[in-house]
């Protein structure tokens, strides 16, 4: 079937410009919003004002030769006494390197966190609730509550109201929400942040049920929880330095924080996964004996660490943080082990493949799709696609050549985007046995693409070399 | 007081008179350089460079997620973000790049995001609804020719939707795309025209199709 190519004239290009304009002229702030925005930008200023003027009166001192000289013996002095202070297990308080820890929620920054100061409790004629925690940060604001009577429902069907907050008369809905049948407790999580939040701001639970909030800053709170800090726990595998950062225990268990930064700066460290995908072990914890005690294949979603110069490289994280959690240790126990298995990373990669379906669309039949692109010393190659589904829809499915094992960090998975036309459902998978990549698409058979382009955007990459790290159980 | 100068700002930009506090070059056009040097010595200057790119700025990101409370979580994380690094702010390329890098990270970030994941698990008919939010009113009384418009540019890739979105949501010049896309403008230009005759075709294929 042949397709006469229309042609495109300049008023044809003017006309779509102008229809274009209109269109996204329709994106417009409501008025209310952008007075909010300004109003809360300017407590920021001030802020922002007071920390400029505070690093520049450092700089200025440190402009005088005589302060320099100063300076210099001071950090002597400083390094001469840390060096005699050498000790196996060093403590700090959480508060000095602005991890806190909430229950129920983990680790979190103190000073980017909003909570509530003492639980809210509230009823009707067969509802109880109680409105246990309030954490607001710059990821969103999350509810932690317990309730009593009735069921509860946060989000309805058509028609029905649902469950949200209201600041300054505008009304933000509960993004998700689940509930804990045994323990009947629930969250809550909006989308609203630290920015968009002031310290008071009502809760609609239900119609006519109104709970009103107030959050404090978390540094004044009482919840805030010590941890202790190890800032010599790190260990660096494959250019990737892991560090031990805290440890809490609480009624829910033993919790610890990870962190790892990149020392390649070609490792776009977005997540942290201490999970090898490999063989599917996570990390275990250990007695002094190096008997097992607990074992943690679920890796908790990781949270990014803010950087200190975030724009200078846009695109890339260098810092991430997760964080893990056991039972807790037996209290005879004075020193545990920790033992990583593998840490997979993520790293650019902005390479396209083309591939030609052709016409004939028939199960079983393959397609030229050719390429060979080198990830972190692993060659990752394709050369044909194969026709899985032909009705109504088409599913396609490519298979790399095995992938051979690599000395440095293995390629357990990538993402990639679609470069043409409407966006098919689409995925991939590592097969550790055959150690083969799939990327499959899958398009409703109007919209398909006789020849079309995916870019492989990021690579997962494993390192299998274990991390070990010891320490001494506090008193 | 910063409040009552940014109301005296609105207010005089209404009536197309010149901000006090702001220097401005002899022929009374917007010098940005210039404001943004006085900004960096003087943060309470903010609030000019805030009504330049506010529009622009929600406009881009409205357009990229497409749901307006989505748009403004991300819009005010945007405008925090330029004022934190504003003082470190160094000349390199053009200012409106800048500003759009940290938005288009921040709305890639949030694609990347777990709470992001967390949302397309809600029920498909309220995410429907809440998705729709804010504009299908301004759609669906306008014209036919904007619906088809609609229906063509959510067939574009990301990538074509994202160029787009820069030119006529942020309307930013081909050079300023260039520095953000890392290409330069000529390629940018032409591949805007090639997504104008793409659209143009997709448009009339659901034409011809009705």
């Amino acid at each position: 079937m042949t397709e006469t190519r229309k042609t495109f004239t300049n008023n044809d290009k003017q006309a779509l410009e102008e229809l274009i304009k209109t269109y996204y002229s329709t994106y417009s702030a409501e008025p209310a919003y952008k007075l909010t925005l300004i109003n809360q930008l300017h407590s920021e200023i001030t802020a922002v004002s007071a920390k400029k003027n505070r690093e520049s009166t450092f700089m200025r001192m440190f402009s005088n030769p005589v302060m320099k000289w100063v300076a210099g013996v001071l950090v002597f002095v400083v390094l001469s006494l840390s060096i005699l202070a050498i000790n196996p297990v060093r403590e700090a308080i959480g508060k000095a390197l602005d991890i806190g820890y909430l229950e129920g929620i983990g680790f979190v920054r103190i000073s980017e966190t909003k909570v509530l100061n003492g639980t809210i409790n509230s009823d009707r004629i067969s509802q109880a609730i109680g409105i246990d925690q309030v954490v607001i940060n710059p990821s969103g604001t999350t509810i932690l509550f317990h309730s009593t009577g009735e069921r509860l429902m946060f989000t309805a069907t058509k028609g029905d109201p649902i469950s949200y907050i209201e600041v300054d008369n505008i009304n933000y809905p509960v993004k998700a929400w689940s509930w804990d049948e045994d323990n009947q407790k629930g969250v809550l999580d909006f989308s609203t942040t630290t920015l968009t939040m002031p310290s008071t701001f009502i809760l609609h639970i239900a119609p006519d049920w109104s709970i009103p909030i107030q959050v404090i800053p978390m540094s004044e709170s009482d919840t805030v929880q010590v941890v202790t800090i190890y800032p010599d726990l790190c260990q660096t595998q494959s250019g990737i330095e892991l560090c031990l950062q805290a440890f809490i225990a609480d009624t829910t268990g033993y919790h610890l924080l990870l962190n790892a930064s990149s020392l390649n700066p070609d490792f776009y460290l977005e997540t942290l996964t201490v999970i090898n995908p490999l063989t599917g072990e996570g990390a275990v914890l250990m007695d002094s004996s190096g008997n097992l005690l607990y074992e943690n294949n679920t890796s908790t979603p990781s949270f990014p660490i803010p950087h200190e110069t975030p724009y200078d490289n846009m695109d890339s994280l260098n810092e991430v943080s997760t964080s893990l959690s056991f039972s807790p240790p037996p209290q005879e126990e004075e020193r545990l082990t920790l033992l990583v298995s593998g840490l997979t990373v993520k790293t650019p990669v902005n390479k396209t493949i083309s591939c030609d379906v052709g016409d004939d669309l028939v199960v079983g039949r393959t397609f030229p799709c050719e390429t060979s692109i080198t990830i972190g010393a692993n060659e990752l190659s394709f050369h044909s696609g194969e026709i899985l589904q032909a009705q109504n829809r088409i599913r396609l499915l490519l298979v790399s050549d095995p992938i051979p094992a690599s000395h440095e960090m293995t390629l357990t998975g990538v993402d990639f985007e679609y470069l043409n036309g409407a966006l098919p459902l689409m995925g991939s998978s590592f097969n550790v046995q055959t150690r083969q990549l799939s990327l499959w698409l899958e398009q409703d058979s109007a919209n398909i693409d006789r020849s079309f382009d995916i870019r492989i955007t990021y690579g997962y990459l494993t390192i299998e070399e274990p991390f070990q790290f010891t320490w001494a159980i506090q008193p | 007081m910063l409040r009552n100068d940014f109301q005296y700002v609105l207010i005089n930009r209404e009536n197309n008179m010149e901000h006090p506090g702001i220097d401005t070059n002899p022929t009374g056009k917007w010098n940005e350089e210039e404001l943004i040097k006085q900004a960096q010595d003087d943060l309470s200057k903010f609030d000019l460079i805030f009504e330049h790119y506010f529009d622009r700025v929600f406009a881009f990101v409205f357009s990229r997620t497409n749901n307006r409370q989505i748009a403004e979580d991300l819009t005010s994380q945007i405008f925090l973000k330029i004022l934190q690094a504003l003082p470190r702010y160094k000349n390199r390329g053009t200012f409106a790049a800048w500003v759009f890098k940290i938005a288009r990270n921040t709305v890639i970030d949030y694609y990347r995001s777990p709470f992001h994941k967390a949302t397309i698990s809600l029920n498909e008919f309220d995410a429907f609804e809440f998705h729709q939010q804010g504009r299908s009113h301004e759609i669906s009384t306008n014209s036919d020719r904007l619906i088809d418009l609609e229906r063509g540019l959510k067939q574009l890739s990301t990538k074509d939707q994202e160029l787009l979105s820069l030119r006529f949501a942020a309307s930013l010049s081909y050079k300023e795309i260039g520095e953000i896309k890392g290409k330069n403008p000529g390629a940018i230009k032409m591949a805007i025209h090639r997504i104008f005759r793409k659209l143009k075709e997709r448009m009339e294929r659901t034409n011809d199709r009705n």
